[in-house]
């Protein structure tokens, strides 16, 4: 696209966003465009992977759904309510229901109290009545001995430990959705992988959904079951992970691709895929935001901005020249697609 | 300002020449730029003593570069600081063994003969862009300011090889950017200037901690190549650290795997990767995720933490977390032992893909000694991985 669309979109999930746009005033009037007009949508137990440059919206994305602060425009609709169109204590209610992971473990913790202290907030706030018990459970079930830590005061934990004390916070309200805005980014190969294990056994043991934040390839192939690469606030692909990585139809998807250090000497490191740098989101290039430095940009690429169309079974692709896929057919073509499965659909 | 430094470095040269082991070494055996010999770097802290760096030997030749490789704490940093003598002299124990640079041993020299090295004679690029760089200063001033300095470059000309090297790191628009602060750029941008600033005036060691652990993936091949490439063009040294073994992979001579503070196995970068010896190299290889896996594998992640440097174990410092561990591993630390080829050295008494080695984890498989096996919550062994590794062995 990087592009608008909602082919991708299937009937029944369990969060459904469409048209999101978020935009902060920059001064002088101008604005900067964060997310310009995503839409995507998680099922009940999947895995939803964010991935792209920073400053390309996942993090807004991310923290939208969350309402955090509400989105400029468009709907988050979640389990049949629209997020958007909720207020005060409606949305309060809701809260309990979808929980966030940061980046920073260590920043995310209030490093003046106790860990017990930190888990049991939620259930107190909530007025939630098991108490101890749970906390011990979320802590057991984290990895980290109860009786050891509850104690002790996030200073005295390793990054990657105090990234189990952030996710035992976020599971001891008992949750449906997780947001993970780059959990691993921070922490070393080693503690990378414990995590990532750690977060497929919390979604396997506490039927989680997860939305998984990330820029590192092979960290969000590896725990998602579909991809959105995202690039400067819009959507380029969309697709089942096994499938996005193994034939990437977006010339961004193959660049990040080609970017990935392969731990083995004998592939020499290609010259970088991607030359330059993200343009500013507040004067985004015309038609496809990526033209500016795609290697297979054209004319119609600065015309015309790309509408998401599916070119593989669950794959969708916003871009006029994909890699191995025919070129897009005109605009009104794929908009009139759009408005007939909109109509078909109840 | 500049007459004494002068002064004192005719003084120094004079002093050199004098000197009788400053001769020329016997042709035929060129000396290494770098030659690090036994270094421990210890601090002193409220709970003891900090052995962060124990017993380091290392040499890096011009026109090489030198990986080296671990986890948070495994001492990577403190060495690299104590190879530029940047650490604090309050809580340091003063390092003992030799740094020799070209020679001279650096542990030795004071803090006016260090100024006159650092930047001219070797530099260093760190991790966080944003905090290496002087906020409230321009980044012209921040380039020009070493090449005044040691250069003694007039203004004029200063800011014109300033605009070279900003053109040399890939910053587009060099004259506008001088007149910008660090907060105007992004962060690969960024460390393009900290690059620029440590090339500035023509190290003949770059020393890069961790350059890329802060930027994005497309941004981090792209500052990695151009490390490269300034190194081959002006055939420096390059000493590059990072916790990802595919970082180092494709683009070191030699890699060094650190473990609390000691290197534990060291291999030019093909051996390393072919015929590893150490099992803490293994464990850190196969914790990486691969894009060539299929989605939700699950990955082989290294149990528990490193030690804690106050109070290390008595015997080999990975054998708590290690799969091939053994009572001699808990009882008695392994030395540096010749591997399969010249230049490849390993700490370990059972090595991977050695005889000793297999029976080794085949008995901890077998009696259930696999760290993590028994505490399933913490870090599940899941049967498909004790599968593999029984084939492994």
């Amino acid at each position: 696209m990087a592009g608008t669309g909602k082919a991708h979109l299937r009937r029944e999930s369990l969060l459904r966003v469409e048209d999101l746009v978020v935009e902060f005033p920059a001064g002088g009037g101008r604005k900067v465009h964060a997310v310009s007009g995503i839409s995507l949508d998680l099922c009940e137990g999947e895995t939803l992977g964010l991935v792209g440059e920073s400053g390309c919206g996942k993090s807004t994305t991310g923290k939208a759904i969350m309402q955090l602060p509400p989105p400029t425009s468009g709907s988050i609709v979640f389990q049949g309510q629209d997020l958007t169109k909720l207020h005060g204590e409606d949305l309060r209610r809701t809260r309990p229901q979808m929980q966030m992971i940061f980046q920073d473990p260590i920043s995310s913790l209030n490093p003046r109290r106790k860990i017990k202290d930190i888990i049991r907030e939620p259930l107190s706030i909530w007025g939630r009545a098991e108490g101890d018990a749970k906390v011990d459970e979320v802590l057991e079930a984290v990895g980290l001995d109860p009786v050891a830590v509850a104690d002790r005061r996030p200073h005295q934990f390793s990054g990657g430990q105090c990234q189990r004390i952030s996710i035992a916070r976020s599971l001891v309200l008992d949750p449906k959705v997780i947001i993970c805005d780059e959990p691993v980014s921070a922490l070393d190969v080693s503690v990378q992988a414990q995590i990532l294990n750690l977060l497929e056994d919390m979604k396997a043991r506490y039927q989680l959904t997860l939305v998984f934040i990330a820029h590192d390839l092979a960290v969000v192939k590896n725990i998602s079951d579909r991809v959105a690469v995202m690039y400067l606030g819009k959507v380029c692909e969309f697709a089942g992970s096994d499938e996005l990585y193994r034939q990437p139809h977006h010339p961004y998807t193959a660049a990040l691709l080609a970017s990935i250090p392969e731990p083995n000497p004998e592939v020499r490191p290609s010259a970088a895929g991607l030359r330059g740098e993200l343009p500013s989101p507040l004067d985004p290039p015309s038609g496809c935001r990526f033209r500016t430095r795609c290697p297979r940009a054209q004319d119609r690429c600065a015309e015309e901005e790309p509408i998401v169309r599916e070119i593989g079974d669950g794959h969708f692709v916003a871009c006029h020249f994909p890699l191995g896929a025919p070129e897009a057919p005109p605009r009104e073509e794929l908009l009139r697609a759009d408005a007939d499965r909109a109509a078909a659909s109840p | 300002m500049a007459t004494r430094r002068e002064a004192r470095r005719h003084q120094r040269e004079l002093q050199r020449l004098g000197e009788p082991d400053a001769a020329p070494p016997p042709a035929g055996a060129e000396r290494a730029l770098l030659e690090i010999d036994d270094l421990r770097t210890w601090f002193r802290s409220p709970r003891g003593t900090v052995h962060a760096v124990d017993g380091v030997s290392l040499s890096l030749e011009r026109g090489k570069t030198l990986g080296i490789v671990g986890e948070s704490g495994s001492g990577k940093t403190v060495l690299s600081r104590s190879i530029m003598r940047l650490l604090p002299r309050s809580t340091t124990v003063h390092p003992t063994g030799k740094v020799l640079f070209d020679g001279r041993d650096l542990l030795t020299l004071e803090t006016g003969e260090l100024q006159d090295i650092w930047g001219e004679e070797m530099a260093m690029v760190f991790q966080d862009p944003m905090t290496s760089l002087n906020p409230v200063v321009k980044i012209g001033r921040q380039i020009t300011e070493g090449l005044r300095h040691h250069l003694h470059m007039s203004k004029n000309d200063a800011r014109e090889a300033a605009v070279a090297l900003l053109t040399s790191v890939g910053i587009p628009e060099p004259i506008r950017r001088l007149n910008q602060y660090p907060h105007e750029l992004s962060g690969g941008m960024r460390q393009r200037v900290t690059i620029a600033i440590a090339l500035a005036c023509g190290p003949r060691l770059l020393i890069a901690d961790e350059p890329t652990t802060a930027l994005d993936v497309t941004v981090q091949a792209q500052i990695l190549d151009l490390l490269q490439k300034q190194q081959r063009e002006r055939f420096m040294a390059l000493v590059l650290i990072t916790h990802d073994l595919g970082v180092v992979a494709g683009r070191s001579d030699e890699i060094a795997v650190m473990y609390a503070g000691k290197v534990v196995e060291r291999a030019p970068a093909y051996e390393l990767f072919h015929q590893m010896r150490m099992p803490y190299t293994e464990a850190l290889l196969k914790s990486i995720p691969r894009v060539t896996n299929p989605s939700h594998t699950r990955l082989q992640a290294i149990v528990g933490r490193p030690p804690d440097l106050v109070n290390l174990p008595k015997g080999c410092k990975f054998a708590p977390r290690c799969p091939y561990a053994q009572e001699r591993c808990v009882e008695e630390e392994p030395p540096l032992l010749p591997g399969p080829t010249p230049g490849h050295e390993f700490r370990c008494w059972f090595p991977v893909g050695t005889p000793e080695g297999t029976s080794a984890l085949q008995r901890n498989l077998r009696e259930g000694r696999i760290p993590g096996m028994d505490n399933p919550a913490a870090q599940p062994v899941p049967p498909d991985v004790l599968e593999q590794l029984e084939s492994n062995a």
